[in-house]
């Protein structure tokens, strides 16, 4: 699976970036939105694990702009505030939100049910 | 209800509150630094470990375990710590909000969990056999709950474990605290300045049963 | 003095703070006091000055008629005695027309009629015959008065004149107080003879008893040189001067005022009985007739007081009940400001302590990972412990424990100060601290904070929650003015000797006139969409007036705006420290 991941803590999304990769997965990172869309300019992504909330832009409004670049492209979500994940959750996007810190094991099952056909 | 005769005294309530939660934000910062105590060392065992095996000295993997267990146990603690920070922090938000008794109970019970270990106290939290569910202001009752909690902690001999039984009542709800085995009448001039103000805002009522070792606090807020 | 403590209103006490938000409205005290002046004036002036009109009225009005009453019974007095005294002297004039001399002369005859006068009249005690030299032919009455020559006596020659006399009362023989009347007759040949009686004085004295006087009164004759002619019962005996001036001669009856030996006011009625050597005197004590009008007139006093009581009671009972009412609603408001400024004050602290909490979990959420990591690197690896990732991620793992404790630490810095007291500060310290909660709002923002300290701020002693409540809810209000990609500019410098001065410009939407003159009253809000209550501003307007300083705003619509604090070294001595 290809994935992009963006969250502004460079520290987080590396060894995030690096633990995913030494699953299996093959993974793109970025720490500002601008970089993600480019990097989905070039690449094909079938999952995007976006930070709710980043510098300028939140999660929500990056997913709407990564969809006009790659209109199939699956989203996961994480968030630091728990009840940013119960507000976001009653929204009409059916995704799925996890509340860091997270557990990496939950994270891949989560990415695995999100890219089922 | 408030009686509207008496004004309320907010600018006492606020002094008190502020200090309640000058108190707690302490108690809080300090087990978090308790946390990352040990993270820190775990961190720095794993590396010494580290430098040591590249320098070719043999490694315990149980050591290793440990420390990575250690990880998980101190991230995970922390984490309660924070949501039990963040519950809390919101919980001025709202002057009146709907209060579910026990989880606001359990939450100021985790609150000064820190502080009931030190003096080797327990604090046992009982689910009241229906929902106790009323519309108040969360954050004075928190106030009041502590004030009482850090009286039944200088009244109870260390070892003891102390019981907070939220529950329906006519005409409201009451709260328990019971194994305050060193309750006598003195209890009310023991309770700190503003504790009366407290009172009065809430509408609440608070006595001591001297047999049963207990503080009963009572609340005639309109139950929803 | 607890009785009175307990009818003390509750506004009575003074109130602490006479400014900012929190001041009462009124001075209640002096309200009360007008109320209570202003309408005790405007019931009890016209009460007593009507009352006293009234009074004067009344006492005036019994006055005169008492004098009137007086007058009258002096008139009736003097016609009644006139009366007693010509009809007498009418007896004899008839005897003397009636009767021959020659008859008169004869002692039978004149003893006979001395009988019948005195049956018929009472009070004749003798008869004589005079002839015209002034000798007494004959005589009849106890005395021996036969053949006295009365030629010399003043009264024969004035009976020549007048035709008639009449005598004062006067000690005669056997010191028996009597009067004497004569009438003459002219005889056709131009003679005269005289007939002359005397009275005996008790019909004379019983006529004046027979008025029933009121007020102590003495009614008594006296000659013209003021000499008692007839018992007193409160004065000098007969023949004694009366103590009071003689009335000057008038037809009429007259009554004048006076004060008598001891002093006292008295009423004096007089009245010359006309062909008489009398005057009529009634005196009386003007006390005793003002008896009536002195127990009235208590009694009316009594009611004014009695009214008067009854009315300031009233007048009392109502002030105070509405001023009460005043101050308990002007109370009621007053809670209401202070639980919005306590709800206002959690709740920015809360916010900060949640933006805390919020803060913290990305390094905990970094640490996790890279515990994660390590651990994997155990699993999946085989270089391990070799490898000198380890020791990186280990670090790294420090880094942002070491992160986590600035953040709680900041929070703990925060929580320690966090009740009022005063203490040194350092202005530059507080601005710091408080932007340092809200570094990550400005980051995810994109707000850009510019500060621009001098080193010579000096410390002073101030209250540091309230300071830190001041800047962080105008820093607040800032962010929420602007934009993301913001500009917030702070300035600090000393002012004079005495005072610093903070300046907050931020690049926000900015404030219209109007609004300009009304952001710092309470309740008034542009934020309500963003649920702003609207108090924060007028809350941190008092507590900057409570430190002693002073707040200034100038702002342009679509442009931003600045807040200028100005704030002294030196606390204000009466700060409404609780």
């Amino acid at each position: 699976m290809r994935v992009l991941l963006v969250d502004d803590e460079k520290e987080f999304v590396t060894t995030l970036a690096e633990r995913l990769t030494l699953r299996g997965f093959k993974v793109d990172f970025a720490t500002l939105a601008h970089d993600a869309l480019a990097l989905a300019e070039k690449n094909i992504y079938d999952l995007a694990v976006l930070d709710m909330k980043m510098p300028g832009t939140s999660g929500l409004e990056l997913k709407g702009l990564l969809q006009k670049i790659q209109k199939d492209l699956k989203f996961i979500f994480l968030t630091g505030h728990g009840s940013e994940a119960d507000y976001a959750a009653g929204s009409s996007e059916s995704a799925c939100y996890l509340v860091k810190p997270i557990n990496i094991d939950i994270l891949i099952a989560q990415m695995h049910e999100a890219v089922k056909p | 209800m408030r009686n509207d005769a008496m004004p309320v005294q907010y600018d006492v309530i606020g002094g008190a509150g502020l200090r309640f939660f000058g108190k707690v934000s302490a108690s809080i910062t300090h087990e978090l630094k308790n946390v990352l105590a040990i993270i820190n060392e775990n961190a720095g065992l794993l590396e010494d470990l580290s430098y040591a095996a590249q320098r070719g000295s043999a490694i315990d993997p149980d050591r290793l375990n440990r420390a990575c267990l250690q990880f998980t146990k101190q991230i995970n603690r922390a984490d309660g710590i924070m949501k039990n920070m963040s519950h809390f922090a919101h919980s001025v938000d709202a002057f009146d909000g709907q209060i579910n008794l026990y989880e606001l109970t359990a939450l100021v019970a985790n609150l000064a969990g820190r502080l009931a270990a030190m003096r080797k106290l327990t604090l046992e939290v009982t689910p009241p056999s229906t929902p106790v569910v009323f519309s108040g202001n969360p954050f004075l009752l928190q106030n009041f709950i502590w004030l009482c909690l850090e009286f039944a902690f200088t009244a109870t001999a260390a070892g003891g474990t102390l019981l907070l039984s939220p529950a329906k009542d006519d005409g409201g709800a009451t709260l328990r605290i019971g194994g305050i085995d060193g309750l006598d009448d003195t209890f009310v001039s023991q309770l700190p300045a503003g504790s009366e103000d407290l009172l009065v805002a809430l509408g609440a009522t608070v006595s001591a049963d001297y047999h049963t070792k207990e503080l009963i606090l009572h609340l005639a807020w309109r139950l929803s | 003095m607890s009785i009175l403590s307990h009818f003390k209103p509750a506004f009575w006490q003074k109130s602490e703070l006479s400014t900012g938000p929190f001041r009462q409205m009124f001075n209640f005290r002096r309200i009360w006091k007008i109320a209570v002046l202003a309408t005790s004036l405007v019931t009890l002036i016209p009460l007593i000055f009507i009352t006293s009109i009234d009074y004067n009225f009344t006492q005036k009005s019994i006055e005169s008629e008492n004098l009137l009453r007086t007058l009258r019974i002096g008139s009736n007095a003097r016609r009644s005695i006139s009366f007693f005294l010509s009809e007498r002297l009418s007896a004899l004039t008839f005897v003397v027309r009636e009767n021959q001399l020659e008859e008169l002369s004869q002692p039978e005859k004149l003893s006979s009629i001395l009988t019948h006068l005195s049956d018929s009249f009472n009070g004749f005690v003798d008869l004589g015959v005079i002839d015209q030299n002034g000798l007494q032919t004959n005589y009849v009455g106890p005395y021996s008065l036969e053949g006295k020559d009365y030629s010399n006596q003043g009264w024969f020659k004035e009976i020549q004149d007048k035709g008639f006399y009449i005598s004062e009362v006067f000690l005669g023989y056997r010191n028996v107080p009597h009067l004497i009347i004569a009438a003459k007759h002219t005889l056709p040949n131009g003679s005269f003879f005289v007939l002359r009686a005397a009275l005996d004085t008790t019909r004379f004295n019983e006529l004046l008893h027979y008025f029933e006087l009121s007020g102590r009164g003495d009614a008594f004759l006296i000659n013209h040189e003021g000499i008692i002619q007839t018992p007193t019962l409160y004065h000098e005996p007969v023949f004694e001067k009366i103590p009071y001036r003689v009335p000057e001669y008038s037809e009429h009856t007259e009554i004048r005022e006076e004060k008598n030996k001891v002093g006292e006011n008295i009423i004096i009625c007089s009245a010359y009985i006309p062909d008489s050597p009398y005057i009529l005197i009634i005196v009386k004590e003007k006390n005793e007739l003002m008896k009536s009008w002195q127990e009235t007139r208590l009694e009316l006093i009594g009611f004014l007081i009695f009214s008067i009581t009854i009315i300031l009671i009233a007048i009392l009972g109502f002030s105070t009940y509405m001023v009460n009412s005043m101050y308990l609603l002007d109370q009621r408001r007053l809670g209401s400001l202070h639980q919005a400024e306590y709800s206002n004050k959690l709740a920015s602290i809360g916010r900060l302590a949640a933006g805390v909490a919020h803060e913290i979990n990305n390094p905990l959420a970094i640490i996790n990972e890279k515990a994660g990591l390590i651990k994997d690197i155990i699993v999946y690896s085989n270089d391990f412990p070799k490898n000198p990732r380890i020791v990186e991620l280990l670090d790294s793992v420090l880094a942002s424990v070491e992160r986590c404790g600035k953040i709680t630490k900041r929070l703990l810095g925060f929580a320690r100060h966090i009740d009022s007291a005063i203490e040194n500060v350092q202005l530059n310290n507080i601005i710091t601290e408080v932007l340092g909660f809200l570094n990550k709002e400005a980051e995810y923002r994109s707000i850009t904070v510019n500060i621009d300290f001098v080193d010579n701020i000096p410390e002073f002693q101030s209250d540091r929650g309230k300071l830190q409540q001041i800047f962080l809810n105008i820093i607040n209000n800032a962010f929420a003015a602007m934009s993301n990609g913001g500009r917030l500019d702070i300035k600090v410098r000393p002012k004079g000797e005495k005072n610093v001065v903070a300046s907050i410009t931020d690049n926000g939407c900015g404030m219209s006139e109007s609004d300009l003159g009304k952001i710092f009253e309470p309740f008034y809000s542009t934020k309500t969409k963003t649920g702003g209550t609207g108090l924060g501003l007028s809350i941190t307007y008092g507590l900057i007036k409570e430190l002693g300083g002073n707040i200034d705003v100038t702002s342009r619509l679509g442009e931003g705006s600045t807040f200028t604090i100005t704030l002294p070294l030196q606390l204000p001595h009466k700060s409404a420290e609780k």
